[in-house]
């Protein structure tokens, strides 16, 4: 009562209005709320058991051993079906030799195949379309060379192994 | 049964039970109210009442009696009440003017409110504080606290929970002439 009193002074001093005001509590509460109130007593829950450092670290070493495990044997069996790829029979071929033994039909039958093959979606491509103009004009400009002079330039260059 | 027996009562596997429930009977209505006159609705009040209690149940083993019990109970009805008035704001989507205002026709829609009578325009004035001032001036006002004991319950310095109270009061007063 040391309080109430301390604080009806004080409410002199500041509110004097509050200090006859009533402190019983004014709200509506269901009738007999009290009476029947009464606290479910919480479930016990199961403890946690915190599981030691050392095994949780143990734990991680095994997974991480595991995984070491299929991860290098997945490299050893998949890399046996992998032949060493063979450099030196391609380093042996002559390609200018094996180029000119080529005819102009085989040369672009192998451009338009290759342009199809590549999905262009064009049976011919702008570069074989520039080839295939490039042959036929040196072949008009060829058929206007008579056959001896012809004849004079294969003299002239036999065995010119790095004609053009 | 006064309050270190009942802690006592408590610490112990066989009377564990009996103490709890001879604790809910003696201190309900007054952590009740303390937590109704934060939180305008009976339904949201007995569910804070009840979330306070299963804390209870679960820390006063561990209770230190370094303070008094009720100092302890009156600061986790606090926490509780507070903590709901924060969801509430954030279910909402609502700032402190919009929850005042919902809080305060919560009061009005009460079978009990006369709007005529003092008593009821003092439950609209608390409601027009903020949440902090609306604290200490019901702990003062209705529950008769100390400002020492206060600043136990709510962490604060006395010096700031008589500043907080006077501001209080002084709105309360003057909401009430206004009205």
């Amino acid at each position: 009562m040391n309080n109430r009193k301390d604080i009806n002074e004080e409410l002199d001093a500041i509110a004097p209005l509050l200090k006859n005001i009533s402190r019983l509590p004014v709200q509506s509460v269901p009738e007999g709320y009290f009476e029947r109130f009464s606290m479910k007593i919480p479930a016990v829950s199961a403890p946690v058991v915190k599981m030691p450092m050392v095994r949780k670290w143990m734990g991680y070493a095994s997974a991480a051993l595991v995984a070491g495990i299929l991860v290098t044997a997945g490299f050893i069996f998949t890399d046996r079906n992998v032949q060493p790829f063979n450099y030196e029979q391609y380093r042996r071929i002559d390609v200018p030799a094996e180029m000119n033994k080529l005819t102009d039909d085989e040369l672009q039958n192998y451009l338009v195949t290759a342009t199809v093959l590549s999905g262009a979606g064009h049976t011919s491509s702008p570069v074989s379309e520039e080839i295939n103009e490039t042959i036929t004009a040196e072949t008009a400009s060829l058929n206007q060379v008579s056959d001896e002079e012809l004849e004079q330039f294969l003299n002239e260059n036999a065995g010119n192994t790095d004609i053009k | 049964m006064e309050d270190d027996e009942i802690v006592t009562a408590f610490k112990r596997a066989g009377t564990k039970e009996n103490a709890f429930t001879l604790l809910v009977k003696k201190y309900q209505e007054k952590l009740y109210w303390h937590i109704r006159r934060l939180i305008p609705a009976h339904e949201d009040a007995n569910d804070v009442l009840q979330n306070t209690f299963i804390k209870v149940w679960n820390g006063l083993g561990s209770f230190r009696e370094d303070s008094q019990l009720y100092t302890w109970l009156y600061r986790i009805a606090t926490n509780e009440s507070l903590s709901f008035m924060e969801q509430q704001k954030r279910k909402a989507a609502v700032d402190f003017d919009q929850l005042g205002e919902a809080y305060s026709n919560s009061i009005k829609a009460d079978s009990n409110f006369d709007a005529n009578r003092l008593e009821w325009k003092l439950q609209l004035g608390i409601r027009q504080l903020p949440d902090k001032q609306k604290l200490v001036f019901n702990l003062r006002y209705f529950d008769n606290m100390g400002y020492e004991e206060m600043s136990r319950v709510l962490d604060t310095s006395v010096g700031a929970l008589k500043a907080s109270y006077h501001h209080a009061a002084k709105k309360i007063e003057e909401f009430i002439k206004n009205h």
